[in-house]
């Protein structure tokens, strides 16, 4: 079970980042297009699909690593009541990534029901590109409960362990 | 009496600093505060709002150059690009007072013209001068301070991953933004380098007397290594500004540069690519995810109609736009103690962003004072990145290091005040885009 869940987080991560690579291509695409006087038909709209399938497929993955920023000023005070504190961080995280999960599959119904397009040069059915969100919600719930179990068994959320290990340089934005 | 709206706001603040001081993540706690506004104040169906305006936030071609910017920062970051720096500067700097101290402030602003993020900027410069300006016996308290402050530049330097972020929460051209960033970015520099300066002059023990001696033709050898490195500076700069390149076509192109850069220096291999790409992946979906929070948080504010309320609060107050300004710089400085910059940009822009505008300033000219003031936040305790990362590289305590960079956060808010008095410093450049 350890074994499928943590590939299924690895996997969707490794999607999301071809994501940001077909992103680099299609970009590159449409600048040599241009200069050939070529034009890529669609090439703006799949780049902002892309967009989405690179920030929402690697949710779970990111958040296992501790990469996902939080205050942590008091969480680290608490001294022994560390886990019981990541428990009430972690289960309001699970509620509203549950919300998120629970309206993102409300919209892709809605898509569906309606028989949206996307608008543009290409014409799909508009929940094939929002499909991301759902997926990758859904995932970063389930992180959060596998986590949440292992509070209960007394051990470090995964979050925690990941940012002891890691060279904490270049992981940051600022 | 409070009135309806004041409720609703304190509500609203009352739990997002819950969340936010309890430990949930920020993106969460945004989007949370969204949820329990709507909830609690409106019958706006939540459920259709939420992933529908994440949707239409998210699916941008414009927010394509964030993941591609924060990847070539990473090839380069990884592409040893410290040890060039040095060696290629170096000879050049030994005629100011103060001679290798402004390696720090030439270093940072040459590497943040390559990479949009302060953090990498200190740690790819630091890596490299910190321990040589220790070893040649030069102030070391100054070469802290110097190196915290100037790492900030990555920040304010284009490319920037926090300009996109604002351009894309204020919709301001980013390309405009990235060309307002030139001259402050210099006048920083100028600033900084000015204050190394005035130290050395006034007193001999902050330099050091060992001086290397080489001919022109070595300097010429040693600064060689720097050409590929400005040509990338100068192509991703001269294609956004004569127009041939947007923002995101500087990205990618940056990409390709990057990993030229990173084959002629030898570093470029299977692992050190998926090393990037991972770590970028990593990057960029956590700032997509706080973008997604901040952009419900917004819609919900909108719903609330918060913005128009405290806009027309304080447009009552009759302030001066200077007291204004001055406000707000001290409500960033104070944030900037609890959460990190591009959390608080997107987190005040739906609020701050309408009594700018009111009071008569610029939102272009906005977003780089409002960058300058989260550089001085980047450096003052008990969150700073720059301080973390020096505490990293040199294990002196983030305090010490907070009071080493005490200057440079005086003179990162002397750049704000004089960005303020003459709004030209941002603003020429982009205007001379519109001829």
């Amino acid at each position: 079970m350890r074994k499928i869940l943590d590939n299924l987080y690895f996997g969707t991560a490794l999607i999301g980042a071809t994501f940001i690579v077909i992103i680099g291509l299609l970009i590159c695409a449409q600048v040599l297009g241009r200069q050939l006087g070529v034009q890529v038909k669609g090439a703006d709209e799949l780049t902002a699909w892309s967009v989405v399938a690179a920030g929402f497929l690697p949710l779970a993955y990111t958040f296992r690593n501790g990469r996902h920023i939080r205050v942590t000023l008091i969480i680290e005070k608490t001294g022994k009541f560390k886990i019981p504190a990541e428990f009430l961080a972690l289960s309001a995280g699970l509620y509203f990534t549950g919300y998120l999960t629970y309206s993102s599959i409300d919209m892709i119904w809605d898509s569906i029901k309606f028989k949206d397009q996307t608008q543009g040069l290409i014409n799909l059915p508009l929940w094939i590109p929002q499909i991301s969100i759902p997926i990758g919600s859904a995932l970063l719930a389930t992180a959060m409960l596998d986590d949440l179990f292992n509070l209960l068994r007394g051990a470090l959320p995964s979050y925690s362990l990941a940012a002891e290990h890691e060279d904490r340089v270049d992981s940051h934005t600022e | 009496m409070l009135s309806e709206t004041a409720q609703v706001a304190l509500t609203i603040v009352f739990f997002l600093f819950l969340f936010l001081g309890s430990g949930t993540w920020i993106a969460l706690s945004l989007l949370g505060v969204g949820w329990i506004g709507l909830t609690l104040f409106t019958s706006v169906p939540v459920e259709k709002s939420l992933a529908t305006s994440i949707w239409q936030t998210n699916a941008s071609w414009t927010l394509a150059a964030l993941p591609l910017f924060i990847w070539m920062g990473e090839i380069l970051f990884r592409a040893k690009l410290s040890e060039i720096l040095f060696r290629g500067l170096t000879p050049w700097l030994g005629w100011l007072p103060g001679r290798l101290l402004h390696i720090n402030v030439v270093g940072s602003g040459l590497f943040a013209a390559v990479c949009g993020s302060s953090a990498a900027t200190c740690a790819t410069v630091g890596r490299m001068s910190l321990p040589e300006l220790d070893r040649l016996g030069y102030d070391r308290t100054l070469a802290i301070g110097s190196l915290a402050g100037s790492a900030t530049l990555g920040l304010l330097i284009p490319p920037s991953i926090i300009m996109i972020v604002y351009g894309v929460a204020a919709d301001v051209s980013i390309v405009r933004l990235f060309l307002a960033g030139v001259f402050p970015g210099l006048l920083i520099m100028i600033l900084f380098s000015g204050y190394i300066v005035v130290r050395a002059l006034l007193s001999n023990t902050v330099t050091s007397s060992l001086v290397e001696q080489l001919s022109l033709s070595e300097k010429l050898r040693n600064t060689r290594g720097l050409f590929p490195t400005i040509l990338l500076i100068l192509g991703v700069i001269v294609s956004i500004y004569a127009g041939i390149a947007t923002a995101t076509e500087a990205a990618a192109g940056g990409v390709v540069g990057a990993l030229i850069l990173s084959a002629y220096s030898r570093t470029l291999n299977p692992q050190m690519l998926t090393q990037s790409l991972m770590s970028a992946t990593q990057l960029s979906c956590m700032i997509f995810f706080i973008l997604s929070g901040a952009a419900f948080l917004t819609t919900s504010f909108a719903y609330l109609g918060i913005p128009a309320s405290v806009a027309s609060w304080v447009g009552n107050m009759n302030l001066h736009p200077y007291t204004l300004m001055l406000a707000l710089c001290v409500l960033y400085i104070i944030l900037g103690c609890f959460i990190e910059g591009i959390s608080m940009i997107v987190l005040t822009t739906a609020v701050v962003l309408p009594l700018v505008s009111q009071a008569g300033f610029d939102l272009l000219w906005f977003g780089i004072f409002v960058i300058i003031v989260v550089e001085a936040a980047q450096i003052t305790p008990p969150l700073g990145f720059n301080l973390f990362v020096i505490q990293g590289l040199t294990g002196i305590s983030i305090f010490r290091v907070a009071r080493a960079a005490l200057p440079f956060f005086a003179l990162l808010i002397t750049g704000a005040a004089i960005l303020t008095i003459f709004p030209e410093v941002a603003l020429w450049l982009p205007s001379t885009m519109d001829r």
